[in-house]
């Protein structure tokens, strides 16, 4: 199995086999312009995204490596949320902010199943809360005076169950 | 106090954070330094850490401020942990404690002040900024009082507190956040979420609401409901507006239906009771009607007059399931 080098932005090494790396799209162009097949000694800097992430992602990509490929079109992706495969939900059983920064590694690194698994936790995270405890789950500082939160209420009547 | 120089601030800068910098391959390109003041700037390549810290007297208080400027590096906020972690510890020997941190594109502040009364941690938001401000749950040690700690140990339990605090505030302000991520990734998460919900993120704040608002997702929304209006859907009409009137419509339709189940009910107790069941029937059910022979129940489902009215179909399971 041909391998190549990854270099996370706090310039730690990665070596990963070419079908791995190539489950992300952002890397499968980059390899397909550049024409590497294999290890050429240079390795490919994934800026944006630090070791510890990285790790998570290629540990991800390594389990997932023989699932058929996720639709490229948005429209055809399933939106439920009760699907997550037992093994993500383990693996991703991480503190907030590593989810999140999954999320945008998987987002600049455009690998759509480890996008979509880690948004469908947090929405997860959200579902079945008071506008409260989303606040504080998540640390948002709720920034409505009294009018304006009586003016979303009225706004939002048309889906209240009646 | 004779450990004085040892706790003194411009020293263990001096002895931690200078060294950890030249481990890491940072040059020192400027040092500007006194017994107040201590300024220095590292670089390596096109990132660099730049620091002022100065610490003075005013009367009987002191103060305490430090200034940091990080330019992209990688460990940026590892640095800016460690330089917490020496600045809280001076908690107790300060009065305030300021500490700016500039860490693009984010402007934070942080201050300690260890003779606050108020046990407030407030954090003010604006576009790109954020300040904390970490203060001792109790008042300045009263030497009268007949507590059974002795000031060295309050001191002591004060002081591990606040450093506690700082530590667990930094990491907080330098891990992402669900406000960090970019509008299509919160979007995306959106999408994933049942109506319920969505309307319950409106009220969370004024970022979450707009989010609320956008087309994209009620685009997404009126294909996942009602993918026969999604195909049907005229030019420059609003998806929102068109999510309104289908889930309008829909609501009505499913009531019209609920009323006529009502109606075709009076069929059931016409049907002809089955005898011979009865007996083999457990004492439990023995009151309770048998079901109906299966052929009834296929006359039920041909019931001509249900072919004139076709049932709708039903609303997607999970609208309104938020269970899960």
């Amino acid at each position: 199995m041909p391998i190549i080098k990854l270099l996370s932005s706090d310039e730690e090494p990665f070596e990963v086999d070419v079908d791995i790396a190539r489950m992300s799209i952002t890397l499968r162009t980059m390899l397909d312009d550049l024409g590497i097949e294999e290890d050429d000694g240079e390795p490919i800097p994934v800026q944006n995204v630090n070791s510890s992430i990285l790790r998570k992602v290629i540990q991800w990509c390594t389990y997932h490596k023989n699932d058929p490929p996720t639709p490229d079109d948005d429209e055809q992706r399933e939106k439920r949320t009760d699907d997550i495969p037992s093994w993500d939900a383990d693996f991703l059983k991480v503190d907030q902010g590593t989810l999140f920064e999954i999320i945008l590694a998987a987002n600049y690194l455009d690998i759509k199943g480890l996008l979509d698994v880690t948004c469908k936790t947090v929405a997860n995270m959200i579902r079945g809360k008071t506008p409260e405890e989303i606040r504080k789950t998540f640390n948002i500082k709720n920034d409505f005076t009294p009018q304006e939160e009586e003016q979303i209420r009225r706004e939002n009547e048309w889906c209240e169950e009646k | 106090m004779a450990n004085d120089s040892i706790r003194e601030p411009l020293i263990i800068y001096r002895n931690i954070l200078i060294p950890l910098m030249r481990a890491t391959g940072f040059e020192l390109d400027f040092d500007e330094s006194n017994n107040t003041r201590y300024h220095t700037r590292f670089i390596w390549r096109s990132s660099y850490v730049e620091t002022d810290i100065t610490s003075e007297y005013y009367g009987q208080t002191r103060k305490y401020e430090s200034k940091v400027d990080v330019i992209g590096i990688p460990m940026g906020a590892s640095f800016l942990i460690l330089h917490g972690i020496i600045v809280g510890s001076l908690a107790d020997e300060c009065d305030d404690v300021k500490l700016k941190i500039r860490c693009a594109p984010r402007t934070k502040s942080l201050s300690i002040s260890s003779n606050d009364s108020a046990a407030s941690s407030s954090s003010s938001s604006s576009t790109n900024q954020r300040s904390f401000q970490i203060a001792s749950n109790n008042n300045c040690y009263d030497g009268n009082s007949l507590d059974e700690e002795s000031p060295d140990n309050y001191k002591e339990r004060i002081r591990l507190q606040l450093q506690t605090d700082f530590v667990y505030k930094l990491i907080e302000m330098f891990s992402v956040k669900l406000d960090d991520l970019p509008t299509e990734l919160k979007l995306h998460i959106m999408s994933f979420l049942p109506l319920k919900t969505i309307v319950t993120m409106s009220r969370v704040s004024t970022t979450w609401r707009e989010l609320s608002l956008d087309e994209q997702l009620w685009r997404v929304m009126v294909q996942k409901f009602f993918p026969d209006t999604f195909e049907r859907r005229e030019k420059g009409q609003s998806w929102k507006a068109l999510f309104k009137d289908e889930f309008r419509r829909k609501r009505l339709l499913d009531k019209r239906r609920a009323f006529r189940d009502v109606r075709n009910y009076p069929f059931l107790p016409a049907l002809p009771p089955s005898p011979p069941l009865l007996p083999i029937m457990p004492p439990p059910y023995m009151p309770m009607l048998p079901p109906p022979p299966n052929f009834i129940r296929d006359l039920i489902q041909s019931n001509p007059l249900r072919s004139l009215f076709p049932r709708p179909p039903s609303l997607h399971d999970s609208f309104w399931d938020d269970s899960i």
